[in-house]
Formats: C-alpha cells, sequence, structure tokens
C-alpha cells in the first residue's frame, strides 16, 4: 500500500493516490485508487457532436430561404449552446462517475444522465473474489475492461465498467488486501 | 393552400418560430438550472481540485440559457 506513488494516467481515468475526498471519508481513511472510464470509450459523444455540428450547419443551408436575419441568428446560437451543452452534460457523466479504492472500502459511484445517484459500498474485508474482464479488439488494444468485485454474505457486489488497466487495478487492490 | 404558400406565409412561420422559440428555450434554462443544482451536489460528494471550474462552467451555461429565453422573448 506504501509502494503507490501518486499518478495521474490517461486523462485523470486511473489515478493512483490523488488529492481527493468524498462525501462520508473517515478522518483516517485514505484513498487510494481511483477510476473512471477510459477515455476511448467516451468517444461516442464527441463524433455525435461533430455529427450535431454538421446538421447544424447543413440547416443552415435551408432555413435561410425560411427565416429572417435575427431568426436565423437565434437558431445557429441555440443549436451551438445546446450541442455545446450535450458535451458538457456527457463530461459531468464521465468526470462523476467513478470507483474509488480506500484504505478501508472500496466505493462505486454511479450517476446515470447525471441526475440519478446510486453509491455502492464493499468493505475490504468482506471483498471475497475480484475478477478482471476485458474482451474485444480496442480493450485488447488500448487496455481497458471491467472488474467485478464479489463480496461476502449481503453486502452489494461492485463492478467498475470499462476502466482503464483491469489487471493492475486487480493486483493493487489485491496488495491492499493482502496487507490488512 | 399548398405546403409551399403554408411555408411562404410569413406571419404564420414567425408564430410558430416564435413558439418553437420560447417554448424550448424555458426548457433547457429549466434542464440547466436543475443540472447545474446537480453539479454542485456531485461536487460536494466528490471534491476534487477542479470542483469549482466545473461550477462555473454549469452556471455560465445557466446564464447562457437565461440570455437565449431573454433572446426569444426579444428579437425573435
Amino acid at each position: 500500500m506504501d509502494k503507490l506513488k501518486e499518478s495521474h494516467r490517461l486523462l485523470h481515468s486511473f489515478c493512483i493516490r490523488p488529492k481527493l475526498r468524498f462525501d462520508g471519508q473517515g478522518d483516517k481513511e485514505k484513498v487510494l485508487l481511483v477510476l473512471r472510464a477510459h477515455p476511448l470509450t467516451q468517444i461516442y459523444w464527441l463524433i455525435n457532436g461533430l455529427i450535431f455540428f454538421s446538421i447544424l450547419v447543413l440547416l443552415n443551408i435551408v432555413i435561410t430561404k425560411l427565416l429572417d436575419a435575427y431568426q436565423i441568428l437565434f437558431f445557429d446560437l441555440f443549436g451551438l449552446v445546446i450541442i455545446l451543452y450535450y458535451l458538457w452534460f456527457n463530461f459531468l457523466s464521465w468526470f462523476f462517475n467513478v470507483g474509488i479504492v480506500t484504505s478501508e472500502r472500496i466505493i462505486d459511484m454511479d450517476y446515470s444522465s447525471v441526475l440519478f445517484k446510486e453509491v455502492t459500498i464493499a468493505m475490504l474485508n468482506k471483498v471475497e473474489d475480484l475478477t478482471s474482464k476485458s474482451a474485444g479488439f480496442f480493450s485488447s488494444i488500448f487496455d481497458y475492461g471491467n472488474v467485478f468485485i464479489q463480496t461476502a454474505g449481503t453486502e452489494a457486489n461492485i463492478e467498475f465498467m470499462n476502466i482503464p488497466r483491469p489487471s493492475e487495478t486487480v493486483k493493487i487492490i489485491n496488495d491492499i488486501l493482502n496487507q490488512k | 393552400m399548398n405546403i409551399v404558400d403554408f411555408l411562404n406565409n410569413q406571419s404564420l412561420l414567425s408564430f410558430f418560430v416564435k413558439a418553437f422559440a420560447l417554448v424550448f428555450s424555458i426548457i433547457f434554462l429549466l434542464f440547466t438550472v436543475v443540472v447545474y443544482k446537480q453539479t454542485q451536489t456531485m461536487n460536494k460528494t466528490l471534491s476534487t481540485g477542479v470542483g469549482n471550474v466545473i461550477v462555473s462552467v454549469s452556471f455560465l451555461q445557466m446564464l447562457i440559457a437565461l440570455i437565449i429565453v431573454l433572446l426569444a422573448f426579444t428579437i425573435i
């Protein structure tokens, strides 16, 4: 656990010992690992943004014949703001959907569509089994995948989806468990 | 009246454009307010070094949405 040095890799999607605090963190509890989805898995909304922008440009050709200058200006502005908002909304969704491994527990924070929150917590001493799964062409090349954490008894199982370096994550959690 | 005449009827078209602009800009404003509040909550749940920047950008989006509503009321 002490071997872990602070580092932030892959656009902060794989952070070791980051300077971060979360709601309900204990005084002596240390954040050891913070995981977000691999940036490559988020590329779809950037592509969508470009497509929407192209549609907006194409729509301009049609609406110039129907609307006056102020109306065109308004719709261009509104369209651009909606596209930027779509990108921002997806960024927020990526940024705050995190998996956290601390010195005491494992936490999975999920905000689906930003508006719905789900927090799953498992104590480290309840962790029974760790599995990393990486399947597919891109996940093999860019080294991302899922990590499943099974817990004892009625405690909820935790899943970290599309995170970078799933094998390294499992190794780090195993090291932490062995030192407990 | 065929579709070309219908679309060329400027007063009718302007009415629809105004109604569309007002309704959607107000819905958008409400949505930005909800997301701004939610961003504040998320920032409290997970405090990072860039929390203030994120909340500020959400606030800026809300201001822009307000400007769009005002534009929809005035220039359209």
